[in-house]
Parts: structure tokens; sequence; C-alpha cells
């Protein structure tokens, strides 16, 4: 069994996925599992990307991030995210929605020196189009033409600056294979389907990778604790920060199949077209159906 | 060599500066020069991307070359080859100058200033919050500029925690210019890639002034702005986290020297928070509320 490979120096452990693919709610669980007696806040939830904080990044490397691109910053955030992982024990957890992507000077954007282990979380593609779309506030059609666009870059303006620095996501496929492809930081592939059919073999299978103990009581427990239904509750009642500007809330559906059943045929097709090879690699049948 | 004059030193840098500058007569204080930094001697903190040492820096940048900052008088570049000068005096006028600035016992703070009849008002925030955009509100409403990013802080002769100014100029998105009415048409690229201009800012002011108050600009998810106050012991702490590139002060050894700046400029300024719309607001709309807020002219 693939196992996270923590060391003096590598103590990240990557909580990798494209967006609305279960990403959150996998920190949830890690959440209500490794906080077993603390109330669920969901704006202090384990895995929080504080890597992609640009005072943070600025700060640590001295530079002006804003006025580089996303490829001229891979070095630095090299240098970030090595920081922190000599200044965190194992396991620090971090989300990203970024692809394992490479510098022109080689240099990774994620280090095995500093990288533990990735948990990739991957969802059919046309549930996540559908959910995308929603995150967006646009159509299918773009969120889908994004999911298809290998230059497809998170948080990046031409005209403006934000908080949070670029993530250079490439395609649905591109993202998935970046991170498959590798072999410099180990990776559990996670299907959001299986962690839905069965989430408490799901978060056990996260544990052990990471080589924590799974005990079946508190994972029960934990399980229970960000059920969807808890989820979109905490999110009325306190709100989350994470979630897109506008009254829509980021916990919207948490279901399977539902963008097969709603998205036109054609898109459907194009979403084949574009990233069957890469979906009957992570066990998507052309059904969508998980295979295994 | 080019001279030109910024928080009220004089400098003379052998690169071409593409920001509009004071001119400035007299001895340099502090000369920017090309130089090899293969062997900057022995620097006992060594972090992320750069070494320090007492009155020392040295910063690699991967992809666009060195620095090293000494002595508050020398900054030394050594660019990697082939590259676009622009990219260094980037790092040269951010990370460099403010090195210098610290070992020279000024405070640089993450700010953008301008002057009002009470003297100065100093605009603190993260990367990305605004601070240029607000200041470019601020100028709309006849306020003459301190500086735009990075104000200093020093304490003059009777002990009056000044604000020291910078450059009359100001940095700002093609985004934040349309906010401002301003056209990017004539105005230099901070780089050719980037929509981010050079706008030369004619109502600057350039002598230090008495600090009145700061504002620690944030933002919320509500529909207006709202100004809120700083307790007396949170003041100390929030200046402190908006010194800019303050990892260095503790490993040039800084520390107790630059302590009393941060202290008495927290007793003898007011300190407040303002709260901005996540979605954005008029500049001037916002600028507007924070002087009436505040009760300055």
């Amino acid at each position: 069994m693939i196992r996270a490979e923590p060391a003096a120096g590598r103590t990240i452990v990557w909580l990798a996925s494209y967006p609305k693919s279960g990403n959150t709610w996998l920190r949830a669980l890690l959440s209500a599992y490794l906080a077993p007696d603390q109330p669920l806040d969901l704006d202090a939830l384990v895995g929080a990307p504080v890597q992609l904080d640009r005072q943070t990044l600025d700060d640590a490397c001295g530079i002006a991030s804003a006025e580089m691109t996303p490829a001229e910053l891979v070095p630095y955030q090299a240098i970030l995210h090595a920081e922190l992982a000599r200044a965190a024990p194992y396991p620090l957890f971090l989300k990203t929605h970024a692809a394992f992507i490479t510098s022109p000077d080689g240099t990774a954007l994620f280090p095995a020196a500093a990288s533990a282990g990735a948990i990739y979380l991957v969802r059919d593609p046309c549930d996540v189009a559908l959910s995308y779309a929603h995150h967006l506030r646009r159509d299918t059609a773009t969120a889908i033409a994004r999911m298809a666009a290998v230059d497809t870059v998170q948080d990046q303006w031409p005209d403006r600056s934000s908080a949070v620095v670029p993530q250079v996501m490439g395609s649905w496929s591109s993202s998935v294979r970046s991170w498959l492809d590798q072999a410099a930081v180990p990776v559990l592939l996670l299907r959001y389907e299986d962690m839905l059919r069965d989430p408490a073999a799901g978060l056990a299978r996260v544990l052990g990778f990471c080589g924590l103990d799974a005990d079946p009581a508190l994972i029960a427990r934990a399980v229970a604790a960000t059920s969807f239904a808890q989820l979109q509750a905490i999110e009325r009642g306190s709100g989350f920060g994470e979630a897109p500007a506008g009254a829509q809330p980021f916990f919207r559906a948490g279901t399977s199949g539902e963008g097969r059943r709603s998205l036109r045929p054609q898109e459907i097709e194009a979403i084949h077209a574009a990233h069957g090879e890469t979906m009957a690699r992570s066990g998507y049948g052309s059904t969508g159906v998980p295979i295994s | 060599m080019p001279r030109f004059s910024a928080y009220g030193l004089t400098i003379d840098c052998a690169l071409p500066l593409p920001l509009p500058c004071a001119a400035a007569a007299g001895a340099p204080d502090i000369v920017i020069t090309p130089g090899a930094l293969d062997d900057a001697g022995s620097l006992p903190v060594a972090f992320a991307n750069w070494r320090a040492g007492p009155g020392r820096l040295l910063v690699d940048f991967p992809g666009i070359g060195r620095i090293h900052a000494a002595d508050g008088t020398r900054l030394t570049y050594d660019c990697a080859p082939g590259l676009d000068p622009s990219r260094i005096v980037s790092v040269l006028m951010g990370t460099g100058l403010a090195a210098l600035l610290m070992q020279r016992g000024l405070v640089p703070v993450h700010a953008s200033s301008v002057l009002t009849e009470r003297g100065a008002v100093l605009v603190m925030g993260r990367s990305g919050v605004g601070k240029s955009t607000l200041l470019g509100g601020l100028r709309a409403l006849g306020l003459p500029m301190l500086a735009d990013d990075v104000t200093a802080l020093t304490i003059d002769g009777n002990g009056q925690a000044l604000a020291v100014p910078a450059f009359p100029a100001s940095r700002l998105w093609e985004d934040s210019l349309a906010r401002l009415g301003e056209d990017p048409a004539p105005l230099a690229r901070v780089r050719d890639d980037v929509r981010k201009y050079y706008l030369p800012v004619g109502q600057f002011h350039p002598d230090p002034v008495p600090v009145r108050w700061l504002v620690h600009l944030a933002v919320h998810n509500r529909a207006r702005p709202e100004l809120v106050p700083v307790a007396t012991p949170e003041r100390l702490p929030l200046l402190s986290r908006f010194i800019f590139r303050k990892r260095y002060v503790d490993a040039m050894g800084l520390r107790r020297a630059m302590f009393p700046v941060v202290a008495r400029t927290c007793d003898q300024a007011g300190m407040v928070r303002l709260d901005r719309p996540v979605e954005g607001c008029e500049p001037a709309e916002l600028a507007r509320f924070l002087l009436d807020t505040l009760g300055a002219p």
C-alpha cells in the first residue's frame, strides 16, 4: 500500500484536487477526526491553503508577487513550501488546486524535500462541471471550457491584483495526470464517489496513507459530524469564508451523477472527448460510474 | 550616475529608474551599483532565499539575481544574465531599499500615506487589499501624497513620530486607474506584460510630517464600509505586523533600534481599522467616509 514518507523538513501532505471535487469535505472529515471534541468551524478547517496568501509569499521571499507571472513565481512558492514544511510538525495538510508543475529551471512547485505525500481527490468531471459552473456563477459551457483548457489558472486577472496568488490548474485531465505521472511525491488517488459511498472507508484510507491511527469509533463520529446536511447547516448558521461571492451556498448538492442527468448530451460528449482517457485511467467508465 | 531623492535620502543609482523621482543634490546617502556577489562573506542568519547579519542583508531572487544591502549606504546588485533591468529595479526599490532604511534606523511600513491638515494619515494593509486605490481616492479629495505602498517612520529630535515620504508616483492596476478616472494610455508600465502602471503624482509632499492616524485597511463581506477602533493593547502588535519585510528586522539585529520608533508612533497616533466591502466601492467615496469618520479635514 502506498504511504506518505515523512522525514525531517518533509512534513506537508497536499490535499490536491480540481475545484469542486470534495476537497473541503475531506478537510472537514480530517478536522472532525483530529479534533473530535471541538465543534466544526468551517473557517478553521485542517488544510487551509495558507501557502496561497500573497502577503505570506511576499514576506517570505522579499518579492512583489503581484508583478510576476505564475511561471516566475514557482521557485519562490517552492521556497515558501519548504519554509512551511520546516516550521510545522508532520502532518501539515495544505489544500491546493494547482497541478504538479515545474518551473523552466527545474524547480518543482511541490518540492519532494518538503512534501511527504499528496492525496489527490478526483470526481466525475460531469459533476465537477455542474458544481464548478455554480461556483463560478457562469454557465456550464464556460465551466466545461475552463476544464478543457490546458492554461486554466485560478485567481488571476490581467488588470488587478488579488489577496491570493494564482494557481495554475491546467485542464481537468492535465491536473490529474500531472499528479499521477510524477514519482517524487507519493500520491493516494481518492475518488469522490467512493468517499460518498463509504466515507468511513475513505477516511480510513487517508489516515492509513498518512500513517495516522484510524480509530473506528472516531471515524464514525467524524463522518456523522460532516454529513452534507451537517455542513450545509453549519454554512447556513455561521457562514463559510471560502464560499463564492454572492448569495449562493458553497455546499450545494454533494451528490454523484447529477451532472450526467442535467448536462446536455453534447456537453457530456465534449467532456468525454476531452477527458475520456484520463477518466478511464482514474477509474471512471463511460457512464461516469467508478469501475472498481 | 542618475541621482534622486526618496525617504529624505539622496540616492545614486546606476540603473535608470522607470518611476518618476524627485531630483536631489549634494553627496549621496545611498549608492546603488552592480557588482559580483558570489562571495558576500559570512552571514549568520540563513532563511528562505536570504541571509543576514548585523547591518547586512543578501537576497537571492531566482530568475532575477542577487542583491546585497549593507550599512544603510550601499546596495549592490548582480543581475541574472540577459535579464530586463526593470526586473531587478523592482526588488532594489522594494526589498533592497527597505533593508537600507532599516539599517539607517527608519521603519518601513506597508502603508500608503497622505498629508492632512492634522498630520499624516497612513493606510496600512496586506498586499492586494487596495491601499493604492484608496490612496487615489484620498488624492482625488485634494490631499497631497506622501508615499504609495511603503511609508517610512522615524522620530525627530523632539521625540515626535514622523512619516517620511517616498516617491512622487503611484503604482496602479488598470482596474484601479479606471475607478479613479485615469487613462492608462500615456503611462509607463511597471513591466511590459503586466497591466500595472506608474502614475506620476504632481501633488506630492516631500518632507516628513507628524503621524496623526494609522488606518488598517481590511475587507469585509458587508455592503457598507465601517470604521472600527483598535484597542490600545492591540496597536503595537498591529503596527509591527505591517513593518515592510519585517522578517529582516531581527535577522539584522535591529529590533532594539526599531522598537522605540514603533512604540512612539503607537503612542502619538490614533489607530483604526477600515473595513471596506469585498465587492469594492468608489475610491473617493471610501476616502470621504474615512476622513469624515476620523474627523480629519
